[in-house]
């Protein structure tokens, strides 16, 4: 082997460690992502489901704040940017009616 | 029978051989170094390394591609977490001054099972939105 093959192949087995190392630390650094993306799907998961008990306290203490005319429930609720208004009882004329027609 | 001549196998000097033996119909040796099946190897493993590497770096791509695309939706999630708690500890806190409706409500989620802590809920709050974001 003379000196200009030497270095051609000394060059070549430079080259693949480099590209070992590189493949290496990638698939390194890729599993670390892949389980950060994981970690973020799971909290995102569990969030969804935290949707709905949100959504269910709002709804309970508007109910109970407009059924009992709660002014500290209604100052919470607008403080957290959510208001409600207590529709007149539409059914109160009919039912009043009915019992007129009879 | 008499036998009139002699004719010698080997030549009359006695030192070559003769030109139908072994030796002498042998070519030339060739000098074979270890140049070329190390170059092959080299390259071949070059080959399959530089693949890799390809594979690795789409592979990245791609996943830097879905965190990205999943930053929106964890900063949402984390919206609604800081929502959620801060209205529970904003619950909590009603009830433990006497408000009967706050207090009801408080009652009927630690019978499924949920308990408020409304200094806790501050401080995960901060945490758990803090977390998914900086990574």
């Amino acid at each position: 082997m003379n000196r200009v093959q030497y270095w051609t192949v000394t060059a070549v087995a430079s080259t693949g460690l480099l590209l070992a190392a590189a493949n290496v630390t990638m698939a390194s650094l890729n599993r670390g992502l892949q389980s950060d993306i994981g970690v973020r799907q799971q909290y995102v998961q569990q969030s969804v489901q935290l949707e709905g008990l949100y959504r269910e306290i709002i709804r309970a203490l508007a109910e109970l704040g407009a059924r009992n005319n709660d002014q500290e429930v209604r100052a919470l609720l607008q403080r957290h940017g959510i208001s409600y208004t207590v529709n007149a009882p539409a059914v109160a004329a009919p039912a009043a009616a009915a019992p007129a027609r009879k | 029978m008499n036998i009139k001549s002699v004719v010698p196998i080997s030549s009359p000097a006695g030192g070559e051989p003769h030109a139908s033996s072994p030796e002498r119909a042998r070519p030339e040796a060739v000098q074979h170094t270890a140049f070329l099946p190390v170059l092959l190897g080299g390259l071949a493993l070059l080959v399959v390394l530089g693949y890799q590497t390809y594979v690795l770096v789409a592979e990245r791509d791609a996943l830097n591609a879905t965190h990205t695309g999943q930053q929106q939706t964890v900063d949402n999630a984390a919206k609604l977490r800081n929502s959620l708690d801060a209205l529970a500890a904003d619950t909590q806190r009603l009830a433990d001054i006497g408000n009967p409706n706050a207090g009801l409500l408080v009652a009927e989620l630690r019978k499924r099972g949920i308990s408020i802590n409304p200094q806790a809920a501050a401080g995960a709050n901060a945490a758990a939105a803090a977390a998914p974001a900086s990574r």
